[in-house]
């Protein structure tokens, strides 16, 4: 008998292939021996995840009762190691130490007994159980008692408590299991920055789920929901049934029902609202036949016009190439901030309807991502997040849809860069929470080969979602990627539906990309063809707003959406000019432009293929 | 849900899913590789098994009764977990829970030899298995930490568990020998 072990390891390796998934089935299917073969080396893939997790598997029962032994082996999980005592190596015990442990969680039901309120299940993901003791690894199966605090660490976690209930707990999120209460309590979860979502089982009568945070408390008898914490607000929004929402600061209650959602948080109304219907409340969504167009608030088809906006309206300044520095005078800043509204009303009569900002600021040269200290009066990081937030919501109060940009290149997949990204949309995106007209994009042209652009992507996606923001992504493809795109748009479009593909372009060879993503991606999500006066760098800027109409013909055809984002520079408030300069090499600002120009590579004439439109 | 057990129910499911969940187990791993749906899916099992304890016919193995549970639980989320074409139709399902019980008898025996082999595998390769299923890393994720390629990693990962089960095929048979 031979054995097919590269299908069998990629089985394992999750990455068989459909053709070979038939091979396989086919092998499996012609002799019984065949499949007795398969499982006995499926076994030891098994076997090995049994004896590798062995560690924890105890931990998983010791919260009972911590000995010596137990505590051994809580230090040894902690370092990552599986050394284990002599004595507790038989498989089996440490099976029925496990069955032990689930059925002490269902028992406790069972038996009917209310503690089996705060007996929970660990079904997926991965997070750490933060004890008096210590922290712990957890695991599909651990328990969870009163006063365990949850904490999400990378992906999504889900609980499930014996009664069928469960909550999905986002990444980063923390939830406790609230102690005290009397026994006749339901359930009481403590949620503290983050979001969750819950499916909630019917609960007995007077004994609702109550899930508290810093500003409300959700009383909960049955329904689907999602809760989304942050320092400053607490939003709830209802799939099914109802579920009232209290405020702390002053006990005030509503009563929230499928399809609304509800605001607690200091300075604003608490009151019941439709969700997705309200103006400044229903962000724009992928939808259409195809999946290929941005549906606006009124359910039509809408045209992002964009504009870009200067950066020293937040305090950073364009240096030199890519490098960007605090900037020196504030006095230009708070001049160029208080020029918002004006600006603002200038973009408007001239039918741009969308601005784009650039947040963040981390790239290589400042990975510290050195926000202004209160001290140089620029209000620091929350002054920072402030001050954008403010833009965004008088945005939104003249008609704008906002795109965050996150400014960071190639040092995207720097895990350094990682915690600061966290940090500034952890703050940013629960700020803006009831600002629907906020959308975000994933990051600036990341100068990353398409594996690691489709992996930053992904965990990006993923951070934002579980931040609560439903609307689309923006993710880059630009020139940079000196390969093809589609790896990246098959392998991102895979994991989310909500995103707009934005094209950048730089380098004539983003032309040829187009062509080809254009034809592979014709079902995809929206495309935004987002082409910026850089592109000047490269074609002169007279050919980069022919390239823009020609490209915004080209996408409009094919897909969805076409878009010119050009600079609008704050410092004059004038519109860009076709023929005015481009930033110089030696980093002094030119008005209207964007960047710093490549001179290298053009021929000096678009394509004969590329359809060049007339401007409607 | 089965609240209304008895407390004599209550013992006797307590029993019967403690010699059984290790079957269940290795048979949810077997037809799903990857460990967290795998570990998810035997918390769904568990969970049913529970509900449906007071419609066990006692007259059949506890055991058959679980798998039948966890074969349909398998087959029916594994379609919503999978991105591709299922491996195991359900008459391969059928014929796998009958294999894995006829099996059962080997798994303590196999765990053991298990444990024994892996002192014979050197550092790096422990150090890759580790990552593997201890912290349940993707080949790709591993290759990034230790600078090598995914597909070196996924060669030393076939070759050990192949070295792997060589051993333990032959501890076994010497175990049977001297029995």
């Amino acid at each position: 008998m031979t054995v097919p072990l590269p299908l069998i390891d990629a089985f394992l390796d999750d990455r068989l292939d459909d053709d070979q998934t038939v091979e396989l089935q086919t092998w499996l299917a012609t002799d019984r021996e065949h499949l007795r073969a398969f499982l006995r080396i499926t076994s030891v893939h098994r076997a090995l995840r049994r004896e590798f997790t062995s560690a924890q598997a105890h931990v998983r029962f010791s919260a009972q009762a911590p000995s010596a032994t137990t505590r051994r082996l809580r230090i040894a999980s902690r370092r990552g190691g599986v050394r284990r005592p002599v004595g507790m190596q038989a498989w089996w015990l440490r099976g029925a130490g496990i069955a032990a442990g689930l059925l002490l969680a269902l028992g406790l039901v069972i038996s009917g007994r209310r503690a089996g309120d705060d007996a929970v299940l660990i079904a997926a993901g991965s997070a750490v159980i933060e004890r008096p003791t210590g922290p712990v690894p957890a695991h599909a199966g651990d328990l969870l008692q009163r006063a365990d605090a949850l904490v999400a660490t990378q992906g999504p976690v889900t609980l499930r408590f014996a009664d069928g209930t469960t909550v999905r707990l986002d990444a980063d999120a923390r939830l406790v299991l609230a102690s005290g209460g009397s026994a006749d309590h339901g359930k009481r979860l403590e949620l503290g920055l983050g979001r969750l979502t819950a499916s909630v089982a019917k609960q007995p009568s007077g004994r609702p789920l109550t899930i508290a945070t810093a500003n409300a408390v959700a009383v909960v008898v049955g329904t689907e929901f999602s809760l989304s914490s942050s320092a400053t607000a607490t939003r709830l929004d209802v799939e099914h049934g109802r579920v009232r929402l209290e405020r702390q600061a002053d006990a005030a209650t509503v009563e929230v029902g499928a399809g609304e959602y509800a605001v607690a948080g200091p300075g604003s109304a608490l009151v019941v609202r439709k969700q997705g219907t309200l103006p400044g409340d229903a962000p724009l969504h992928v939808g259409g036949a195809r999946h290929n167009q941005l549906i606006g608030p009124d359910g039509k088809r809408f045209v992002l016009k964009g504009a870009q906006v200067g950066l020293n309206q937040f305090y950073h300044q364009l240096g030199s190439r890519w490098e960007y520095r605090l900037l020196a005078d504030r006095a230009v800043l708070e001049r160029a901030f208080s020029g918002r509204l004006a600006q603002l009303a200038a973009m408007k009569a001239t039918g741009i309807n969308t601005v784009r900002i650039f947040v963040g600021g981390v790239v290589a040269q400042d990975p510290s991502n050195g926000y202004a200290t209160p001290e140089q009066g620029y209000g620091g990081f929350a002054g920072y997040v402030q001050r954008l937030v403010t833009y965004a919501d008088d945005a939104r109060n003249q008609g704008f849809h906002v795109i965050f940009c996150y400014n960071g290149d190639d040092a995207w997949s720097q895990d350094a860069h990682w915690p600061a990204y966290r940090r500034l949309f952890g703050a940013l995106v629960p700020a803006l929470a009831t600002n629907g007209n906020v959308l975000f994009e994933l990051i600036n042209e990341p100068d990353l080969d398409d594996r690691e652009w489709s992996r930053c992507s992904v965990r990006a996606i993923d951070l934002f979602r579980s931040l609560g923001y439903r609307g689309p992504l923006v993710v880059d493809l630009d020139h940079r990627c000196n390969w093809w795109y589609e790896p990246v748009v098959d392998e991102v479009a895979r994991h989310d539906q909500q995103l707009v593909f934005s094209l950048h372009f730089a380098k004539w060879v983003g032309w040829a990309h187009t062509a080809d993503l254009l034809r592979h991606g014709a079902d995809r999500p929206v495309m935004l063809g987002q082409v910026t006066p850089n592109v000047g760098g490269d074609l002169g800027e007279p050919e980069a707003i022919a390239a823009a109409v020609a490209m915004r013909a080209l996408v409009t055809q094919e897909l969805a959406i076409g878009a010119v984002a050009a600079e609008w520079n704050a410092r004059d408030g004038q519109p860009p000019t076709p023929g005015t300069g481009m930033t110089d090499d030696e980093g002094a600002l030119v008005p209207n432009s964007w960047g710093v120009g490549y001179r290298d590579g053009f021929s000096g004439r678009l394509p004969d293929w590329l359809p060049v439109a007339t401007p409607p | 849900m089965g609240t209304d057990l008895s407390a004599a129910d209550h013992e006797r499911f307590t029993r019967h899913w403690t010699l059984a969940s290790p079957m269940v187990a290795d048979y949810i791993s077997a037809l799903v590789p990857n460990f967290h749906e795998a570990e998810d899916l035997l918390q769904n099992v568990a969970i049913v098994v529970l509900r449906k304890f007071d419609q066990y016919d006692q007259s059949l193995p506890f055991a058959f009764w679980a798998m039948g549970i966890a074969r349909y639980e398998v087959l029916s989320k594994r379609r919503e977990f999978s991105r591709r074409r299922v491996l195991f139709t359900p008459e391969l399902a059928d014929q796998a829970a009958e294999l894995q019980q006829e099996m059962s008898a080997e798994h303590e025996a196999r765990q053991r030899a298990l444990r024994d082999c892996l002192r014979a595998v050197g550092e790096r390769a422990t150090t890759v298995l580790r990552m593997r299923y201890e912290e349940a890393l993707e080949p790709r994720d591993i290759a990034d930490r230790l600078g090598m390629s995914s597909g070196a990693i996924r060669v030393m990962l076939s070759r050990v568990r192949c070295v792997l089960q060589e051993c333990i095929q032959a501890k076994i048979a010497v175990a049977d020998q001297r029995s």
